[in-house]
């Protein structure tokens, strides 16, 4: 043990200064980030503009060509071009509101990591990125197994709304609780739907929390959860339960999409309802530590469209 | 000398020690491979606003806050459950045994954690401390009295020998 701060400086930076794995960058790469962002940067700048002056809404911004699924039949394993754009009814209708939220500042854009950067070919997206904060401060997302009804909704919802793509049936996985290191922790359950088409594999994805907020309040606690920088749209339906849409989100691995719809019941239950750009063929389970391992890119959108997550989301709260 | 001749420079000459201070704080190579990467490419956007006798200590802040902010990130998308998208194919590069300080380290808490690193891997004075991570001179000085003390439990913790 170190006597002073004197040897506490000279041990640490000894070990700092120790054996290192050689490194992987390459500055050539770096240098064409640098000037991606740079671009980025004027390009979020212009729209930060556009949005000032309200020419920029929700529904038909740059990212809405993300949620552009290709429902052409899975048959040749070709893709084909994805539409450019879609529109999203379900959710700019005027029952769909936006809470008086102030618009958030990026921090940056979307930039992959070198070590799982998005498969040759496919070009990187320029997504603000802007800070969760404290994420969802009220809500826990221990994840018992939903209610069986609920998962009935859930399945059959997207089977009707994603056709005529391919679905598959709900795939399940049990993370067993570390009650040695949280006591309060039960047994966890994921569960997620494929969705196949002619741009390949998504997925769709249900997770239960519980919030101890009303839902108005749970929804403005988590405005920002996703980390996305303009605020969310929202429905509150005559039961009181609240249902929140959120842009998309661009994350690594891969430059993995996510597009969130999370439903807030008066009774406390919360329900996120995930579209994601990949799906079975793109992680593996591993039984020995409960876990799992990414090891695919997804394909180059989302799965469905923001109408589709919608009706889903619909479904799923009227069986909560 | 052009934008980028110069930049290659400076990063040619300071890569390698950023990457040492984002490991010393996130504990992880590959991670530390990312965090500086993305501060290097940050610094490459704003490099004509760059005073060259402080590329540096402007690098360093960047890691530093890089770091604070996937930390802020992790913990407000925390869940108790693993969900298929998570992670990629994990590999174990944390420090070893052989870095007993470096692992007692990823005990303390984040904020502190970048404190100690600041002041006693690279020499800064409270008041560049403070001024890195836009807080009070008492916060570090706060900051650095409790992140020793966990630094000290935790260091016990991994070289204490092991006791019939």
């Amino acid at each position: 043990m170190w006597e002073n701060e004197q040897e506490l400086r000279g041990a640490l930076r000894s070990e700092v200064d120790g054996p290192a794995p050689a490194s992987r960058t390459d500055l050539a790469d770096l240098l064409r980030r640098g000037r991606r962002r740079l671009l980025a940067r004027r390009v979020a700048a212009a729209a930060g503009v556009l949005a000032v002056v309200g020419v920029v809404g929700f529904g038909t911004a740059a990212l809405g060509e993300l949620a552009a699924p290709d429902h052409s039949p899975p048959a040749d394993g070709n893709s084909t071009a994805a539409p450019l754009l879609t529109t999203s009814p379900a959710t700019v209708g005027p029952e769909w509101t936006t809470p008086g939220l102030p618009a958030r500042a990026p921090y940056g854009t979307f930039t992959p990591g070198s070590t799982a950067p998005p498969p040759p070919g496919r070009e990187v997206l320029v997504v603000p990125q802007c800070d969760p904060g404290a994420g969802s401060r009220f809500t826990t997302w221990l994840s018992p197994r939903p209610p069986a009804p609920l998962l009935d909704a859930w399945a059959s919802a997207v089977r009707q709304v994603a056709a005529p793509a391919q679905v598959s049936g709900p795939h399940t996985r049990t993370i067993p609780a570390n009650e040695d290191k949280h006591p309060d922790q039960v047994d966890g359950h994921t569960q997620w739907i494929d969705v196949t088409d002619g741009g390949g594999t998504g997925s769709v994805d249900l997770d239960l929390g519980r919030t101890t907020l009303a839902p108005p309040a749970a929804a403005d606690d988590e405005a920002f959860a996703e980390g996305n920088c303009t605020p969310p749209r929202r429905l509150v339906r005559a039961d009181g339960t609240v249902l929140q849409f959120y842009p998309v989100r661009a994350s690594e691995p891969y430059q993995s999409l996510l597009q969130v719809l999370r439903i807030y019941t008066p009774r406390g239950d919360t329900y996120a309802v995930t579209v994601r750009n990949f799906g079975s063929p793109d992680f593996e389970f591993r039984e020995q530590d409960a876990s799992f391992d990414r090891t695919g890119a997804g394909r180059g959108t989302l799965p469905l469209t923001e109408e589709q997550l919608t009706r889903i989301g619909l479904a799923v709260a009227d069986a909560a | 000398m052009g934008r980028d001749d110069e930049f290659s420079r400076f990063f040619a000459s300071r890569f390698d020690q950023a990457r040492r201070t984002a490991h010393a704080l996130c504990g992880d190579w590959l991670e530390a491979e990312e965090i500086t990467q993305a501060a290097f490419v940050r610094m490459y956007a704003a490099w004509p606003k760059v005073r060259r006798e402080s590329a540096e200590a402007y690098l360093r802040t960047i890691v530093t806050r890089l770091f604070l902010d996937s930390r802020r990130r992790g913990r407000g998308r925390e869940q108790a459950v693993p969900s298929p998208p998570e992670s990629a194919v994990p590999a174990d590069t944390s420090s070893d045994e052989r870095q007993p300080l470096l692992a007692a380290l990823r005990h303390v808490p984040p904020r502190q954690r970048a404190v100690l690193v600041l002041r006693y891997v690279h020499d800064l004075s409270v008041e560049q401390v403070a001024e890195s991570l836009r807080c009070s001179t008492g916060t570090v000085k706060s900051q650095t009295a409790r992140g020793l003390e966990t630094l000290r439990e935790a260091y016990r913790g991994t070289v204490a020998p092991e006791t019939a």
